[in-house]
């Protein structure tokens, strides 16, 4: 069964799913034939957004302490 | 602790236009934002907005500020503040689209996480998730709502 990370409701009804990035924390909804490259790190075992930076594997909760201590200037 | 937040009446004039920008105060604590509600009371039409949230890392200068109220009663005052209505608006992170989503003007659309993929905020000062409107096919008021946990 497909992991989804969240929902779009509408009056009521899931109209759609997201799925999160497990690197940046980006949700996006899938859409198949769209021509959108998206990628999956082993070491997570999830989807990552495609983008270049995200293509290292770097988890969120990582990230996010970089962040705060001030290590990185960006998530 | 969770906590709501409300924007009644953003005006669309001139896009982008922030909804909510939500931001940490003194960097002391992580928000967790599980849901996203936006809506128009407009009168309706066949109309459409893009919805975007993104990384905001300083605040803009806001017309109205509101401060998140407590889900429950007896909680403590949160960690976060919110403005919107910005002339001037929240400085984003490039490239930091976190979700997306097309707005119809006649529904209510829901954004809902689910357990551990929420949209975290993290526990740095002034920074922040901002709801803002991208562009819309006309200038029409909006309604959002965001709840989120500390």
């Amino acid at each position: 069964m497909k992991k989804v990370h969240g929902h779009i409701i509408v009056d009521g009804q899931v109209v759609a799913d997201t799925v999160q990035c497990c690197h940046c924390g980006n949700h996006w909804i899938p859409t198949p034939g769209s021509g959108k490259v998206r990628g999956y790190c082993v070491k997570c075992d999830a989807l990552t957004c495609g983008a270049e930076e995200c293509d290292p594997c770097q988890p969120f909760e990582h990230k996010l302490e970089l962040f705060e201590k001030g290590k990185i200037d960006k998530l | 602790m969770r906590y709501t937040v409300s924007a009644v009446g953003v005006t669309a004039d001139p896009d982008p236009q922030t909804l909510i920008n939500l931001f940490s105060i003194a960097g002391n604590a992580r928000a967790k934002i599980y849901e996203i509600i936006t809506s128009s009371g407009a009168t309706p039409d066949d109309q459409s907005a893009l919805i975007e949230c993104m990384r905001t890392t300083a605040n803009g200068t806001e017309l109205a500020g509101m401060i998140p109220n407590p889900l429950d009663p007896d909680g403590n005052t949160s960690a976060f503040d919110s403005g919107n209505a910005h002339t001037v608006e929240p400085t984003e992170t490039a490239l930091s689209r976190l979700l997306a989503y097309s707005q119809y003007l006649r529904a209510t659309y829901r954004w809902v996480a689910a357990p551990g993929s929420e949209l975290i905020i993290p526990a740095t000062t002034n920074a922040g998730i901002n709801v803002v409107r991208r562009a819309s096919t006309s200038a029409h008021l909006m309604t959002c709502t965001i709840l989120f946990e500390e």
